[in-house]
């Protein structure tokens, strides 16, 4: 076990540099830099800008450095000083950035996915056992309307909603009136008032896949030998499917959990930029947008990397869970 | 020199005289009597200059207390909280005509133009008590010559004639800015919102002229920055804007969070130097918020929610959103204020005149018949209707109409919707050959296309462009449109590889502020690249083009005669007419602002410009009624 | 369920001849076997009708389109979608009309108003003549399936400028309808090549490309779509851009597909008649093409059913960041992003209906999916 832990690590080290510059490539791939976006922000809000600034902001930025001697200084940066470089539109290091927002990030992304867990959960569970009916059907209609609404669109509808009939602020995570305020009860409150919009958007999203795994390795489950025999022997049908083929039916989440990040990330993204959330994902987009090179870069290469220790850590579970899979 | 000290001698019995409007005794919000109360100030007479500004309200004396929420984006936003509490040496009037005292009592210009003295108010303090002084102004100076902090030097506003400008030190309240060639609207400059001061007693702590560089640096490594000048732009603020948690300030507000906080939030300043006529210290207001959204669409349901009180960055050109704005405005209890000025040129068509990747196609764009033609192919008419709701006005948009350098004649030039005329002059012009889909082809055979590039971050570039095109292909100009990204946008204009763009031109309505106009980078970028290399790079342009920028460089700024200064702007409009470089379809002659209807003291009618605005609306007499 | 909307439909008489059901079902194929459990699956059933009139209605949406895609109606901008009527207080008619409108613009709310005039009744013919154009690119007519008599009509309002959202709807899916098609089909060249070769030698190569695989799904795949978006040509045509989001979005898509490809060809590569084809001399690629791949085809059949959708979904965000198609191209994803403003959910919301249409057919390709993969799952009886 401890010798397949460490190959797997040591074969992490050319997939992390491997990562590194294909992050920093993302980032030097479109044309142009962050200065043209500068330069048009500027422009539009009636300020004016000279060639010459244009160039001092250059050399300031070292945007008339080579990309390769770029991309060198900003590893150097990350492994010697921990200095994962400096963020142009928010004028203050990437490192004081990045972490209060991953943070947040985290909150929507656990909530939204328990959220589908609680309703995939017992519509997958269901559906399986009452294959081909018309509760089936309806159940898993409700399902995938979630992934089949474009995010935007139903976080706008549910925005506006929430709103215009609800009568609660829009945007962010919090009131105004609470955004500064310290932890408390009525703050608690407030969060979930805004929170259920994303929650719903996102977690509804990710539903459909999961009642999809579920039922149909539940349905192998239910099949197989030993679940007949079970049946036959009068053990009822509940009791039955929690004890065995659910256990061995959600296997196949502990090996994508680790896959999960980046795809969650990206499920955040529109839905957390229509309404205005403070996590990760809009300033990754933010930043991409404007090529706010180090910022994007930095976030890029934290999330597989982080992405790459959560397979990692995947993997061992799988291992340690199902008997089944040997780690060779 | 003589007649410097003369200036001087004469500001020194002015500021010995009593001055006619100074008030017996001043008044301080209640917050800050329970601070002298408790003696944690200094009563308000002390804090006050000795000659405050005194402020008429707009509409009525107000009262304290209050809190003004509005919403930006973020720090790259800031120049919006800038542009609302900024304080240069003289200001503006809120129609931006006249050019009124604010920091400096009184300003003189020398008779040749090219000095330019200011007199400081006795007994101005910075927030936090600290007496201001012309030092603050030597070191704004010092930084903008430090090149740890502007590597290329002081930037081209500074020069004149090609020389920086000379600043002189004259007494602790007296400087004179000194040019080498007549620069009277500089003091018009200033007004529009350029401030010239920084606070030397704590920015110079971060500053390696007054601090151990190697301490510097040190702290900046330990914060992660590179070097000691990206810490001193963290302490100070952007470097166009010099606005930063800790950093203390001549604002009516100073702030007590970061830009990146959820909400900025500012509180009062009691050093505020302005007080009303009945001589309660200014502002009325104790706090702004400003919550941070990042999206606008957001910023609009939040205005509609009534959640913002004051708003006018960032919505002040969302003119086809005005039905939803005027729906909603009783469940907002705001108000809609619509200010002179706008974009008068909301989608203009911009000829690259250095286009040099096809010479067919350069020639066609640079042909004053072609582009009569496919302006007369335009149905300006439709682009109102559907886009502005007809709020829109016709035109080539090169200056606003209330603008002393409007030339109605030039404005209105070939603006008729007329496609049998357009039809005729492209015939005339050869174009006659048509291919297989009926699009008109190059004399030569060969076939044409027009490339029009627009920016995705315009609200009108995508759906007025999809306009455009159909107009041109109507009358066989086969239209290609490339709405992108603003940043490649900006790449490709800037790189000489746009045949045709969109661009807004906005007229500040400021004397001498055109920037639309002052810029040729939208229509020609090698001549840009002309002027700003002083003709090493580059191409050389024509001479109405040279004509052009030295009306705006030279000879217009050194006069600061009105009348003169409009002959100037209209044989710029005429320039601009004459060449036919760009053509413009419609434009909007006004911006938008809201506020909720019991803020008051908003004036109802004003001048906007973007560096001015919302300032010389004057937020710090704004009240809650 | 109208069987001819089936494939292999010859394959569904065949069975009335033999006696027994037992027989039937061992001298079944599999795609008969496959048939025969997909056709109980009654949603999926209704699902594939769905989407073949769907994309019926993008072959002939010209036909079906009273009006071009960028036909603006000067006068009817914001129009609401019309109501057909067939009775008003003048009787009824077995002829359905539409109401002429008024436009009213109120200068006080700045609000545009279409005020029906309900003394005139347009009658709605069918097989009306209207703007000419070309069927399949081939057939020169100007025969539309129907068509207001001197007015105009508008089953689902018209757009900003004025253009009836219905034509749009039609001719925005052959674009959006198609993207997912030819989206899927390049990912399941690359994942078939990608993870069958992986499969099928192991080894080094499989290494690499499973590597490759990971460093690909480590990465959130909105960045990936924008830098490789940003790196297209600015000066592509609309047509050309089109091609190369469809490339984008397959380049980042196939991952998936590669690795289920070599999942099966792992299980599948030591199965007795592959081994029996390699012992008797076949070349290696033809054991692939010929052998392993129709083992999985129809699993990977349902997974591609399921690959589509994501593929219109990924082209309606794409069009949400900017980065995707563009106007005057008309797709689904295009029409959506004028629609993500608050004003258009306030004054317009019939603008959104494209989004109902992306919804509807995002939902039948998933049940479609999961009534093919059923069928093609040997557990289930």
């Amino acid at each position: 076990m401890l010798r397949y832990i460490a190959k797997r690590l040591l074969h992490m080290i050319p997939m992390l540099i491997l990562i590194s510059i294909v992050s920093f490539a993302i980032i030097q791939l479109p044309p142009g830099s962050y200065l043209h976006t500068k330069m048009a922000e500027l422009r539009a809000s009636g300020d004016q800008i000279s060639m010459d600034q244009i160039e001092a902001l250059r050399i300031h930025y070292s945007l008339d450095q080579p990309a390769h001697i770029q991309y060198i200084n900003w590893i150097k940066g990350i492994i010697t000083e921990g200095n994962f470089g400096f963020s142009f539109e928010w004028n203050r290091p990437v490192k004081h950035l990045i972490w209060e927002r991953l943070a947040l990030s985290l909150v929507v992304s656990v909530s939204s996915l328990l959220l589908s867990w609680v309703v995939a959960f017992p519509i997958a569970i269901y559906s399986a056992l009452k294959k081909h009916t018309f509760a089936d059907y309806f159940l898993t209609f409700v399902g995938f309307l979630g992934l089949s609404t474009p995010n935007f669109m139903l976080a706008l509808i549910l925005m506006y909603v929430s709103s215009v009939y609800f009568g609660f602020s829009v945007g962010g995570l919090f009131s105004p009136a609470y955004l500064m305020a310290p932890w408390s009860l009525a703050k608690v409150i407030d969060l979930l008032k805004h929170l259920w919009v994303p929650m719903v958007v996102i977690g509804t999203s990710g539903t459909a896949g999961l009642i999809r795994v579920l039922r149909n390795n539940l349905l192998d489950e239910l099949g197989k030998p030993y679940v007949v025999a079970a049946r036959s022997k009068g053990i009822g049908i509940a009791r039955l499917t929690f004890k065995y083929p659910v256990r061995i039916a959600l296997i196949p989440f502990i090996s994508t959990v680790g896959w999960q990040l980046p795809q969650m990330i990206s499920g955040e993204a529109v839905t957390a930029t229509v309404l205005s959330l403070p996590t990760a994902a809009p300033l990754l987009l933010g930043a991409l947008r404007s090529q706010d090179m180090y910022l994007a870069g930095s976030f890029l290469l934290l999330l597989s990397s982080l992405t790459m220790i959560g397979t990692l850590i995947s993997d061992i579970l799988l291992v340690l869970v199902d008997p089944r899979i040997r780690y060779e | 020199m003589k007649k410097i000290l003369c200036v001087v001698l004469v500001t020194m019995v002015l500021l010995a005289a009593p001055a006619s409007y100074a008030l017996a005794a001043y008044n301080e919000a209640p917050i800050l009597q329970q601070r002298v109360a408790a003696g944690e100030l200094p009563p308000v007479e002390e804090r006050l200059p000795v000659n405050p500004l005194v402020i008429e309200p707009f509409e009525e004396i107000g009262v304290y207390g209050g809190i003004v929420r509005s919403a930006h984006r973020g720090p790259s936003d800031a120049t919006g909280y800038f542009r609302m509490v900024r304080e240069p040496l003289v200001n503006f009037d809120n129609m931006l005509i006249e050019i009124q005292p604010n920091l400096a009592e009184r300003w003189d210009v020398s008779e040749d133009g090219t000095e330019i003295t200011f007199h400081l108010r006795e007994g101005l303090k910075w927030s936090d008590g600290h007496p201001f002084t012309t030092d603050d102004i030597m070191f704004w100076w010092e930084v903008q010559n430090t090149r740890e902090i502007f590597p290329a030097g002081v930037g081209v506003n500074w020069l004149a004639g090609g020389v920086p400008v000379e600043v002189i030190q004259v007494s602790d309240l007296t400087v004179t800015f000194k040019w080498a060639v007549p620069y009277a609207a500089f003091v018009n400059w200033l007004a529009a919102g350029q401030e010239t001061y920084l606070p030397k007693h704590y920015l110079s702590q971060f500053h390696a002229n007054y601090t151990d560089v190697d301490e510097l640096t040190a702290l900046a490594k330990d914060e992660g920055y590179s070097d000691w000048g990206q810490l001193f732009v963290n302490r100070s603020g952007e470097r166009s804007n010099f606005r930063a948690l800790g950093s203390p300030t001549m604002d009516a507000w100073y702030i007590t969070t970061n830009f990146d906080a959820p909400i900025l939030i500012s509180e009062r300043n009691p050093y505020y130097f302005k007080v009303d006529t009945e001589g309660n210290q200014l502002p009325y207001v104790n706090t702004l918020h400003r919550i941070l959204v990042e999206d606008i669409e957001v910023m609009k349901l939040m205005l509609m929610a009534g959640e913002i009180d004051y708003i006018t960055r960032n919505l002040w050109t969302t003119y086809s959103d005005l039905p939803m704005y005027i729906a909603n405005q009783e469940r907002g209890d705001y108000r809609i204020i619509n200010t002179h000025g706008g974009t008068p040129g909301a989608l203009n068509l911009m000829f690259n005149a250095n286009y040099d990747e096809d010479s067919g196609i350069a020639e066609l764009i640079n042909n004053y018949e072609f582009k009569k033609a496919l302006s007369y192919a335009i149905d300006r008419d439709e682009i109102n209707d559907v886009r502005f709701n007809g709020l829109a006005r016709s035109g080539h948009g090169h200056f606003h109409y209330e603008n002393p350098g409007y030339v109605e004649e030039v404005d209105q030039r070939y603006v008729d919707y007329n496609p049998d005329l357009a039809n005729q002059i492209l015939d005339e012009l050869g174009l006659t050959q048509r291919d297989s889909q009926g699009f008109r082809l190059r004399p030569d055979g060969t076939g044409l296309t027009l490339i029009i590039d627009g920016s995705t971050h315009h609200q009108h570039h995508s759906a007025g462009g999809e306009l455009i095109k159909s107009y041109f292909e109507d009358v066989g100009i086969r239209t290609v449109l490339n709405v992108i990204d603003r940043g490649l946008y900006e790449a490709k204009r800037e790189g000489n590889q746009s045949m045709i763009s969109f661009a807004d031109l906005a007229d500040p309505l400021i004397p001498l502020e055109q920037t639309g106009h002052k810029i040729t980078y939208v229509m020609a970028p090698l001549w840009e690249l002309w002027f700003e290399s002083n003709g090493t790079q580059g191409v050389e342009p024509p001479a109405d083009v040279i004509r052009l920028m030295d009306i705006f460089n030279t000879l217009a700024p050194a006069t600061s005669d009105v009348e003169a200064r409009a002959a100037y702007m209209q044989e710029i409009a005429q320039i601009w007419g004459d060449n036919f470089w760009t053509i413009g379809t419609v434009g909007v002659p006004f911006n938008l602002s809201f506020a909720k209807n019991n803020l008051r003291n908003v004036p109802a009618d004003g001048a906007h410009s973007h560096p001015a605005n919302p300032a010389i609306y004057r937020p710090y007499q704004w009240f809650w009624k | 369920m109208d069987p001819n909307l089936v494939p292999q439909p010859e394959l569904i008489d065949e069975p009335e001849v033999l006696q027994d059901a037992e027989a039937r079902v061992f001298y079944a194929t599999q795609w008969r076997l496959m048939w025969w459990k997909f056709r109980k699956h009654k949603v999926a059933m209704v699902a594939f009708a769905v989407i073949v009139v769907m994309y019926l209605g993008a072959i002939f949406a010209p036909l079906l389109a009273p009006y071009r895609a960028d036909e603006r109606h000067r006068g009817f901008v914001y129009v609401p979608p019309q109501k057909v009527r067939f009775r008003d207080e003048h009787g009824f008619s077995l002829r359905p009309f539409v109401y002429p409108l008024e436009q009213e613009i109120d200068m006080q709310t700045m609000q545009r108003k279409f005020i029906e005039d309900p003394t005139t009744r347009i009658p709605i013919h069918f097989f009306v003549r209207g703007s000419s154009y070309k069927l399949f690119g081939l057939f020169e007519t100007n025969i539309h399936l129907f068509g207001a008599d001197g007015g105009k009509v508008f089953l689902f309002g018209t757009d900003d400028l004025g253009r009836d959202m219905f034509s749009r709807i039609l001719y925005g899916a052959q674009i959006s309808m198609s993207i997912g098609l030819v989206g899927v089909f390049l990912s399941l060249l690359l994942g078939l090549f990608f993870g069958g070769i992986s499969g099928y030698y192991g080894g080094a190569i499989d290494n690499v490309i499973q590597r490759i695989i990971e460093v690909l799904r480590s990465f959130p795949t909105i960045p990936l779509w924008m830098a490789l978006s940003a790196a297209l040509p600015p000066d592509l045509s609309p047509i050309g851009v089109y091609m190369g989001i469809t490339i984008i979005l397959s380049l980042i898509g196939w991952t998936a597909l590669g690795r289920q490809v070599r999942g099966k060809v792992l299980a599948i590569k030591n199965e007795d008649f592959v081994i029996a084809a390699r012992l008797s001399g076949t070349s290696e690629p033809r054991i692939i093409v010929s052998h392993l791949i129709p083992s999985f085809m129809s699993h990977i059949i349902a997974s591609l059913t399921l690959a589509i959708p994501q593929m219109i979904l990924a082209e309606t965000s794409l069009s949400f960041l900017g980065i995707g198609l563009r106007p005057p191209v008309v797709s689904w994803g295009v029409m959506l992003q004028k629609a993500q403003n608050v004003n258009t959910l306030m004054m317009a919301p019939w603008l959104l209906i494209p989004g109902l249409f992306v919804v509807i057919y995002v939902l039948a390709f998933n049940f479609l999916g999961d009534g093919l993969r059923d069928a093609a799952d040997p557990y289930g009886n």
